[in-house]
């Protein structure tokens, strides 16, 4: 059993950013006209890693599921909308989401039928926990008034590839720079049939959790952030916020500060 | 393209985009391939794996200039002194580092003085006539001035002065006693320019030579007088040396030329650091090998891409010239991984130029007829005396032939045409009265014998000024060109029946239109005078693309009929319609004006071929019917003849042409209509119409560029597609040099590396053996003695030929050797001033604006006294860019959401220190204002990004791709941009003019 994975060479990403009008155009994905922003519904987001005085310098880091081998997300939802695609060789294509089966509704919350809590997608949070890295898959904040909300996340064009639609994912034959290639990982190398074999300890720099990849010919500190975070937020609040110190931290401060406004409150109250 | 094709002879990618990968080292200027050209980047970062290394140039630290080893962040406009200073460099300082088979200066000047021997050409269509031998190579470039001494005269700024000014003047002066007996002699420079002279160099003073020249001459033997004189044009113009570096040669003009632009003078005019620019040189210099390639060795050779960046200027056709010069004297013309490669933007940019896309060509490069054609005695421009084979100038020589003779002689000289027999001439006396007729017989040498003795007697001097050819079309004195126009009038303007056989009536000739459309500046003026009452614009969006918008969307909505064919509703389209704003914003509704709007499908829903920017051809079929009601350009096209046709406009072309043309050729008798075979019948069409300007000249083609590209048989086994060669689809890379020989075609002859000179056999590929000393040479010079027959009058019409006296019209306005100019709006002011430099004075389309600032007679003094005073109220320099995610005018892209999504708005990049002097800061908005007025800001603002190192202090980076419709809306930098054009092509000058800034709150 095999494991298919795109891989990203970071060296050749030029942020050209057609992969992801390629992902969107595949997946019928909506456009949001926020202005330059990451949106929730990027299956697949290119940010450059740089600073705020030299902008689009690069690296051109693409961010996207990364097809976890045991998905802590699969693993956590409860209706099994998230699963490995196999094709017919029983090869591993990618974590799949199955949309008919998620069954979130407001601001990525479902009710729990027994007892009739409201209760958060635990996909997303298992994701931010295990991976820090995007933290996928996401839900819509523009689509929290709508009954529509599900999961958004890459899929390796897992369906479609099984179905025989597309021999690879569309954003992989978009690129036309070669910085993305696409293939079974055997070894040390991504068997990518149109492009060549890639030797991935050739590389100085690589990173994976399972279907993809990111290699580099340099050292090359990977980014923490949320792009999404980062881009509504700041990229500081963002690594925040998602690093462990920020999770231990931030939830008992929002809990003391709570208390602490509440007990205020009930002060000037009386002192009314 | 105008650049390239007076230098090399044709305007084209001389090498492809795989080839990109077999570089050493890659010298990107005036281009941003990572943003704007990603295509080309899979075969850039193949190189970069292989080792090659990356020099840009570029006003901003674009993304491109992220991947390269040194990046020279040079002011706008400043290309062609950045050139000099690198071949300054490498011509003078004999620079440490560069050593062994690089380009070192005597590896230069051998590879220049090679001569070449015994080499094939090809002297016919087909690829398969060789026919002759010792024809030179382009290295073997005589390289000598004329005696005429036609040269750019940079301190007269004439460049059709017949004096030679520029080359140094050595001073007379006494010789001190004591130097006399050492036998040294110092030499200084009369004039400002530096002499030039080298070691080894020799030049006789007074009889004596002098040599050994190192700062001072050393004397062969003692001089036998203090004294000394010194005749330039004696030893100078001789150009007796015969070898690229002797005394007089032109390479030694050149270098003479280049020596003021030393590494010192060229980084305070491009404004970037001395040990930078001597680094990229040697950087190149490692990577190119100037010798003859031979079998076998695989010499490194070093490409030069080059974009809109460096054509956007006033002098875009000298800067391209300067690149020619660097790459030839490197040795990296006519090499796998060399070559100059200008980058197009489209799949079909080359193909439309290729068709006469542009208001002063008709298909293949050629020039329309002049409009005082008539009576062929009186052209203008003669490109049409090439073109049409009308030897003008044409003097008889035979002193006193009487009335009954049968043999007249011919100096038959400049325009290379010779006659054939059956050709009539029509012979003009000295007095100007006395004409006839005559027809040729034969013609031995200079003697032509005519059929009947001459009704009159001539003596010398007498011309001829009217002919015609029997056998214009098979005849082999005359071009390809020729040939393939005649096969044109026959299938326009006649039934197409015995097309590349015989001569086409004159007749047919008189209904090609004549004379040059107007520049893509005036046009519109005309439009705003009434000149021109109806406007077709077809598949362009002027209203955002053009430089100084006003003016444009007044002449669009001014024009009385308007016709835009688009694929969307553009807003070119949209001064259709009134809307609230700015007075152009009142449109064309309500006026009584006429607008039709067409639409035009995508290019998935159409069949043609492509040719791309590497020259191959290629076909493409229609994926999908046609959506909605539109339909394709060719449907669009035909069905508009047909109406003209059926309105009468076709009635003065007699001979039933309208139904030849469009009823049988195209292999349709009914008009196409959507149903099942409207997919096949489109292909039909479509490929009908190329094979007749594809197919080979002799069989009935068109187009000579294109000759064998389709319907020929036997010209390379192995191809698929069956006639249509842009159909074939062999994936064989034979040699492993990315050549793929039989994937689809490359003009010319499916040559895929262009000036190669035929010297080994590419494995793969066909060696280019058209082009010979003469052509390349023209760099330095031209000596206009012999043809390939090939592209006969194609070359003619590009050749800088001394003799002729016509030369305004044809050569590249500025001179042989291209010069720094500053744009027409500098913030340079003492460069401006500098005499040596200055503006371009041939730059075409300056701004009326200019002439109330100051007078001045004519419009160089003029822009001159407005930037004198004007620099103080735009400080800042504009420059154009335009991003990854849209695309031109924005009508393609504007409309798709995905790309409205990731770029919403365009944009100013500004240096972090003039965003302090301007108060403004990320996220701000402003507008921009020129003397040409503000950027409209009906629909936003420009989002200003400041930076440290995207851009300069004092430069401003903005897009322009912006509208006012389709989904995101905004202004675009072309409101303000400067409509001065290039003095040869008209190009505006984009790259670079002056501006403010205005803050939005």
């Amino acid at each position: 059993m095999a494991r298919y994975t795109v891989v990203q060479i970071l060296d050749k990403c030029l942020k050209c950013r057609g992969c992801m009008v390629a992902c969107q155009r595949v997946n019928k994905l909506d456009s949001d006209g926020v202005a330059e922003k990451v949106q929730y519904d990027d299956y697949v987001v290119v940010k450059s890693q740089s600073k705020r005085s030299t902008p689009d310098m690069g690296p051109y880091v693409r961010y996207n599921c990364w097809h976890c081998p045991t998905a802590p997300c699969g693993a956590s939802c409860p209706w099994g909308a998230l699963y490995e695609r196999k094709d017919s060789n029983g090869d591993i294509l990618g974590v799949d989401v199955d949309r008919s089966y998620c069954h979130y509704g407001l601001s990525g919350t479902y009710l729990n039928r027994k007892t009739g809590a409201l209760k958060t997608a635990k996909c997303r949070s298992q994701c931010r926990k295990n991976c820090m890295r995007g933290g996928y898959p996401k839900f819509g904040a523009n689509d929290m008034v709508s009954s529509s909300t599900y999961v958004y996340k890459c899929t390796l064009c897992a369906t479609k590839i099984a179905s025989g639609d597309l021999t690879e994912p569309a954003c992989v034959t978009a690129c036309p720079n070669n910085a993305l290639r696409y293939g079974k990982i055997s070894g040390s190398t991504v068997v990518d049939t149109t492009r060549g074999t890639l030797t991935l300890s050739d590389y100085t720099y690589r990173a994976t959790v399972g279907g993809f990849y990111w290699v580099s010919s340099h050292a090359f500190g990977p980014p923490t952030s949320d792009p999404y975070v980062e881009d509504h937020l700041t990229p500081m609040v963002s690594r925040f916020l998602l690093s462990p110190a920020g999770v231990s931290f931030l939830m008992p401060a929002a809990v003391v500060g709570g208390l602490y406004g509440l007990i205020k409150r009930r002060m000037t109250l009386q002192n009314v | 393209m105008a650049g390239l094709a007076a230098t090399f002879g044709r305007g084209a990618m001389t090498n492809h985009w795989i080839d990109v990968k077999n570089a050493n080292c890659i010298f990107i200027i005036g281009a941003n391939p990572c943003e704007n050209h990603p295509g080309v980047m899979r075969w850039i970062n193949q190189a970069i794996d292989n080792g090659a290394k990356v020099v840009v140039a570029d006003p901003r630290k674009t993304r491109t200039a992220t991947l390269a080893d040194i990046h020279l962040q040079i002011r706008p406009g400043t290309d062609i002194a950045l050139i000099y200073g690198m071949l300054n460099h490498l011509l003078f300082d004999s620079p440490a580092g560069v050593t062994g088979d690089q380009a070192t200066r005597a590896n230069i000047e051998a590879f220049l003085a090679t001569t070449g021997t015994s080499r094939n050409f090809k002297a016919d269509d087909g690829g398969t006539g060789a026919s002759g031998t010792g024809w030179p190579k382009y290295a073997d470039a005589l390289f000598k001035v004329n005696s005429a001494g036609d040269d750019y005269d940079r301190e007269t700024k004439t460049w059709s002065s017949k004096s030679v000014s520029n080359v140094p003047k050595l001073a007379g002066g006494p010789i001190s006693t004591a130097a006399r007996l050492s036998n040294v002699v110092t030499i200084t420079t009369a004039n400002s320019t530096p002499h030039g002279l080298q070691v080894g160099d020799s030049v006789v003073i007074n009889g004596v030579n002098l040599t050994s020249f190192n700062g001072t001459f050393t004397v062969a033997s003692a001089p036998s007088s203090t004294t000394f004189t010194y005749s330039q044009t004696a030893s100078d113009e001789s150009g007796t040396g015969g070898t690229a570096y002797g005394a007089g040669s032109v390479y030694q003009k050149l270098r003479s030329w280049l020596a003021e632009y030393t590494p010192a003078v060229a980084a305070d005019i491009c404004g970037v650091a001395e040990a930078d620019i001597k680094a990229a040189a040697v950087m190149i210099a490692q990577n190119s090998t100037p010798a003859i390639r031979s079998n076998g060795s695989s010499p490194k050779a070093a490409t030069l891409l080059y974009a809109m960046g460096a054509t956007q200027h006033t002098y875009g056709s000298q800067i391209i010239r300067s690149y020619a010069v660097f790459q030839t004297m490197l040795g990296n013309m006519g090499k796998f991984g060399g070559g100059i490669n200008a980058m197009r933007g489209i799949h079909n940019v080359q193909g439309s130029t290729d068709m006469g896309l542009l208001y002063g060509n008709i298909p293949g490069y050629s020039g329309p007829p002049a409009t005082n054609f008539t009576g062929n005695k009186g052209f203008v421009k003669y490109q049409n005396t090439k073109m049409f084979g009308n030897p003008y100038g044409t003097t008889i020589t035979t002193v006193d032939a009487a009335a009954t003779d049968t043999t007249i002689t011919v100096a038959n000289t400049s325009n290379g045409i010779s006659f054939v027999a059956a050709d009539s001439l029509e012979i003009m006396h000295t007095n100007g009265t006395t004409s006839e007729t005559v027809t040729v017989a034969s013609i031995v040498g200079s003697v032509v014998t005519l059929t009947t003795g001459l009704a009159n007697a001539y003596t010398a001097g007498a011309t001829v000024v009217n002919s015609t050819y029997a056998t214009r079309s098979t005849a082999t004195p005359f071009g390809l060109q020729q040939r393939g126009f005649n096969n044109m009038l026959r299938y326009w303007f006649s039934d197409g029946s015995s097309p590349g056989v015989g001569d086409s009536a004159a007749s047919l000739f008189d209904y090609f239109p004549k004379g040059n459309g107007q520049n893509h500046v005036q046009m519109f003026k005309d439009m705003i005078s009434g000149a021109t009452t109806m406007a077709v614009v077809w598949g362009q969006n002027p209203a955002v693309t053009e430089p100084n918008l006003t003016e444009v969307r007044s002449g669009l909505t001014t024009v009385p009929t308007l016709v835009v064919v688009d694929q969307f509703f553009t807003e070119t389209a949209g001064l259709a319609e009134n809307k609230e704003g700015p007075p152009w914003y009142e449109g064309r509704a309500g006026t009584g004006k006429t607008t039709y709007v067409l639409p035009a499908c995508s290019f998935a829903e159409k069949a043609g071929s492509q040719t791309n920017s590497g020259r191959w051809i290629q076909w493409r079929s229609a994926a999908i019917p046609s959506m909605g009601g539109s339909r394709a350009d060719m449907e669009i096209l035909l069905n508009l003849a047909k109406a003209l046709g059926t309105a009468g406009a076709f009635d003065h072309i007699t001979g039933g042409t309208y139904t030849a043309l469009y009823g049988n050729q195209y292999g349709y008798t009914t008009w196409l209509t959507k149903d099942a075979t409207y997919m096949s019948a489109l292909d039909t069409v479509a490929e009908s119409v190329y094979i007749q300007f594809a197919q080979p000249l002799n069989a009935g083609g068109t187009l000579w560029i294109y000759s064998n590209a389709a319907g020929a048989s036997g010209l390379r086994a192995g191809y698929q597609g069956g006639v249509n060669y842009a159909k074939s689809r062999v994936t064989t890379d034979t040699g492993g040099m990315g050549v793929y020989p039989d994937w689809g075609h490359a003009w010319l002859l499916n040559r895929r590396i262009f000036y190669n000179n035929g010297e080994t056999t590419f494995a793969g590929d066909q060696s280019d053996t058209y082009v010979n000393a003469d052509i390349v040479a023209q760099l330095f010079t031209g000596t206009v003695t012999k043809y390939g027959q090939h592209a006969y009058a194609y070359r003619y019409y590009r050749a800088m030929t001394e003799t002729d006296t016509n030369k305004t019209v044809n050569e590249v306005k500025g001179g042989r050797f291209p010069k720094h100019w500053e744009p027409m709006e500098s913030s340079r002011s003492d460069l401006v001033a500098n005499t040596a430099y200055g503006r371009n004075e041939n730059a075409t389309n300056v701004p009326d604006t200019y002439a109330t600032r100051g007078g001045g007679a004519t419009a160089a003094d003029r822009a001159h006294q407005y930037v004198a005073s004007g620099y103080t109220t735009y400080p800042l320099v504009l420059t154009t860019i335009r991003c990854t995610e849209h695309f031109q005018g924005g009508p393609t892209t504007r409309n798709v959401p995905w790309l409205n999504e990731l770029v919403p708005v365009p944009w100013i990049e500004i240096n972090a220190y003039d965003a302090k002097t301007y108060r403004v800061k990320n996220g701000d908005y402003v507008r921009i204002q020129t003397d040409r007025g503000t950027t409209d800001n009906a629909n936003g603002n420009f989002k200003v990004v400041v930076t440290t190192n995207r851009v300069k202090q004092g430069v401003v980076a903005i897009p322009w791709h912006w509208g006012n419709q389709g989904l995101s809306k905004g202004p675009s930098a072309n409101d303000v941009t400067i409509p001065a054009g290039d003095a040869n092509t008209t190009i505006p000058e984009y790259k670079a003019c002056l501006c403010t800034l205005i803050k939005q709150v």
